[in-house]
């Protein structure tokens, strides 16, 4: 059982006059934003997860709020449900279209609006890159702090529909922990202001990695952080993978925290070593990639601690970065894991689950069993300070059978992560990706809970329909299927 | 101990028979929850305790009737602490109370607010339904982020159970330094030129002239910070008296004087706290739900939480 949309499990989707719709889009947009002819809508077919594919009716590309206001109107008006879309690059399926609906992109709103150094915010629309906020904030000496990997490419509007992480949420946070506020266009039409400041309910918290289901971000004003005077990057090698995660808990329980702490296994180092000669040693079982900063007498302090807590753990070597080119160099290896491990085999399938940092060497063990069982290799890259994993298994799609087996495996993994008191996405989102698990994490009420308040936003479920909670109807029909294989 | 079937049983019986409930915690805040006259109490006074704590992973669950001060002197005992630092009214405040009212303390304008260190929770909606949301993991995107929704929620739209929260080692060392600004505006920007600059600070109050700044961090950090920021070293008791609310300005005010706190974010007058522009929330009558943003919204999210008002007898949306 996919995640694919199937009518039997999935709500059925409302029937749209294609043509009307047509003729009312281009009522209310200029030409060259609407994109109608199928050559025109094949780029747009799916996001970073290719397994899920569909063909929207149309495309829209607005270059302004008011024109989004125009397209949800009409939506509205005809029915039509939406899936927006910011750079594509999302993992889980999160905005593959519906073919019964417009896929509204927000990569025309790609203006930085304002940026006030002073209170350390930057108001931007909801297509300006990730990375091009940092650019924006450089000359102030600000960043933008969350840094998926992708964020030479991803959007900011993305960002906050999956609540998007990176390599520096140890220290940082997520997206929900760097945004101030967000103006957000409701299916009725209204632009609501959410702000850290409101009075009641946390709504701007609800709203953030709520995947497109409850409203579109057209304005999302993001904290900076001052860019800290010192960082010292250490690459650090096991030759045991066992070591290298025992060191992960190791400092955290010593009380030091880095702005970040990564984990690749000896697949996925050599992989990104040949991709992006990083300088990674590839005789190592595993390596770390742990980066400190803030005052340059701190940093010297906690480098201390942690080479001697490294070297107790096992380490075999540490190599700090020399310059700011050596460590841009580590993080290259590290960021382009995953073009890196594509290189291995035609194909591979992101898992994103997380799990309590002292169950990292049980959950790798398990990995390995599986991938025996299924016979298809995984290369580890992981947040290991933070207990997110990526297991990137490899596999051939144009094998008859292959992609089920990757997704079994992937479907195990993110089980055993439940299990183990983790959760099955940290960072990457549920959409169509992981659906049925969402019934394994979660119970009938909870899910209940979920539409509920889905439907306090969105009354009609026009937006994102089908996308990260699943019906009961797919609940059930999948908890029977496992039962019967535990059976 | 753990009264989480007693609380379930006495919420589903309220949505049965259609009557209010009160929740309260160790009554520290009467006024965030005010009742109309027949609302029948619930309370969390006896649902205490740790569930689980393993500080190697940075996380603490505990029952919502636990006091703060309990919580945190178990996380002092291993060196560590919550990642907020939370209101504790009269010392008595429950960490379920500190939650559901979300006022974050001098830590939020640099280190994360009560928002910011939840990671998952029990609660029981206003259908009496027992619901778990989020985790025990830092980070978690699985469904809508129900536990932090709660936040500030003031039991409108359930009662919280239990949490999980984010906790962070013990700074190695904490100092306040003194210096004298004209007014707001510079005593920010000082604020600003020493986080730019890279020291750990970790709170920043101004009020009659005065900043104060307390940094958090490695002891070498501090020492160069102290060295080169110059200041008066004060004592840190002066935090303590702003999260206890223990000086004289909250119960008799200062004429026109105020005090802000979390770098200027919160402005404290006599019986008042203001956060950037919301409405001013008083420590008498409580927050006014009728001046929140959005209200339309709100009533329906909270009309999704308990479709029979029981959590909101008075003070209706």
């Amino acid at each position: 059982m996919t995640g694919n949309f199937d009518q039997k499990l999935d709500d059925a989707l409302p029937a749209v006059d294609r043509t009307a719709l047509i003729r009312a889009l281009a009522a209310v947009l200029p030409a060259e934003s609407l994109l109608i002819e199928p050559e025109q809508l094949r780029p747009f077919e799916c996001d970073g997860l290719p397994t899920v594919r569909a063909l929207p009716l149309v495309t829209v590309l607005p270059d302004s709020v008011a024109q989004v206001q125009a397209v949800v109107s009409c939506c509205r008006e005809l029915g039509v449900p939406i899936v927006t879309r910011g750079a594509g690059t999302g993992l889980s399926c999160g905005a593959t279209p519906v073919e019964a609906g417009v896929l509204l992109v927000t990569s025309r709103l790609d203006a930085v609006l304002s940026i006030d150094a002073e209170a350390r915010l930057a108001r931007v629309q909801p297509g300006v890159r990730n990375l091009a906020i940092s650019d924006a904030v450089a000359e102030h000496g600000l960043f933008y702090a969350p840094d998926p990997s992708s964020q030479l490419a991803c959007s900011i509007g993305g960002n906050v529909a999956e609540n998007a992480g990176g390599v520096h949420c140890l220290k940082y946070g997520l997206t929900i922990n760097n945004v101030h506020s967000v103006t957000v266009l409701t299916m009725d039409g209204e632009l609501v202001e959410l702000t850290v400041d409101d009075l009641g309910p946390d709504l701007l918290a609800a709203f953030i990695g709520s995947e497109g289901l409850f409203g579109i971000a057209v304005e999302i004003t993001v904290k900076l952080l001052p860019t800290p005077p010192a960082v010292e990057t250490l690459l650090v090698a096991f030759d045991s993978v066992a070591d290298c995660s025992r060191a992960v808990s190791t400092t955290i329980a010593a009380g030091v925290i880095p702005a970040g702490m990564e984990m690749m296994d000896q697949t996925a180092l050599q992989a990104a070593e040949d991709f992006a000669r990083a300088g990674y040693p590839r005789d190592a079982a595993a390596i770390l990639l742990v980066e400190l900063d803030g005052h340059a007498s701190s940093v010297a302090a906690e480098r201390e601690v942690l080479e001697q807590l490294m070297r107790g753990a096992g380490a075999t070597s540490i190599r700090c970065a020399r310059d700011d080119a050596e460590r841009e160099l580590f993080w290259k290896g590290r960021k382009s894991a995953f073009p890196a491990v594509a290189r291995l085999k035609p194909d591979y399938y992101c898992m994103d689950g997380t799990i309590p940092r002292a169950a990292i060497g049980e959950v790798l063990d398990y990995i390995c069993e599986r991938s025996e069982y299924y016979d298809l290799p995984v290369a580890n890259v992981f947040h290991a300070g933070d207990g997110n994993l990526h297991p990137l298994i490899l596999f051939d799609a144009n094998l008859p059978g292959a992609l089920e087996k990757a997704e079994r495996l992937g479907a195990d993994i993110l089980e055993k992560c439940i299990t183990l008191g983790g959760t099955i996405t940290g960072e990457h989102g549920v959409g169509r990706e992981k659906i049925n698990q969402m019934a394994v994490q979660f119970s009938d009420a909870e899910l209940e809970q979920f539409r509920r308040l889905k439907r306090a936003f969105d009354p009609e479920g026009l937006l994102n329909p089908g996308k990260t909670i699943p019906t009961l109807k797919r609940c059930q029909e999948y908890r029977s299927i496992l039962s019967e294989r535990v059976a | 101990m753990d009264a989480s079937t007693a609380i379930i049983e006495q919420v589903a019986a309220a949505a049965a028979a259609g009557t209010h409930l009160r929740v309260r915690g160790a009554g520290s805040k009467p006024w965030m929850a005010m009742a109309a006259g027949d609302t029948e109490q619930l309370s969390l006074a006896e649902h205490t305790g740790i569930l689980q704590y393993d500080p190697a992973e940075l996380v603490v669950s505990v029952r919502a009737g636990t006091r703060l001060a309990e919580l945190e002197a178990a996380l002092a005992d291993q060196g560590q602490m919550l990642a907020m630092e939370a209101p504790d009214f009269n010392g008595a405040s429950t960490i379920g109370g500190a939650v559901a009212l979300g006022w974050s303390g001098s830590r939020s304008a640099f280190a994360g607010g009560v928002r910011d260190c939840v990671l998952g929770l029990r609660m029981v909606n206003g259908a009496g339904e027992d619901l778990r949301f989020g985790g025990q993991v830092m980070k978690n995107v699985a469904g809508f982020d129900v536990s932090r929704l709660m936040v500030g929620s003031c039991g409108r739209l359930g009662v919280i159970l239990e949490l999980s929260l984010k906790v962070v080692p013990l700074p190695e060392r904490e100092i306040t330094l003194a210096v004298a600004v004209p007014d707001l505006p510079s005593s920010q920007a000082a604020v600003r030129d020493w986080t730019g600059r890279g020291f750990p600070v970790s709170a920043a109050s101004y009020s009659e002239g005065k900043l104060r700044v307390r940094l958090s961090g490695r002891a070498v950090a501090l020492d160069a910070a102290g060295a080169e920021l110059g200041g008066e070293l004060e004592d840190n008791d002066w935090w303590r008296s702003l999260r206890k609310l223990e000086h004289p300005l909250f119960h008799h005010g200062w004429g026109d004087e105020k005090l802000f706190d979390c770098n200027g974010e919160v402005c404290w007058t006599a019986h008042s706290r203001r956060r950037g522009d919301a409405a001013p929330v008083s420590l008498v009558s409580g927050p006014d739900f009728a001046k929140a943003p959005n209200r339309a919204l709100l009533a329906r999210v909270e009309q999704a939480f308990d479709p029979g008002a029981i959590f909101r007898p008075i003070k209706a949306a």
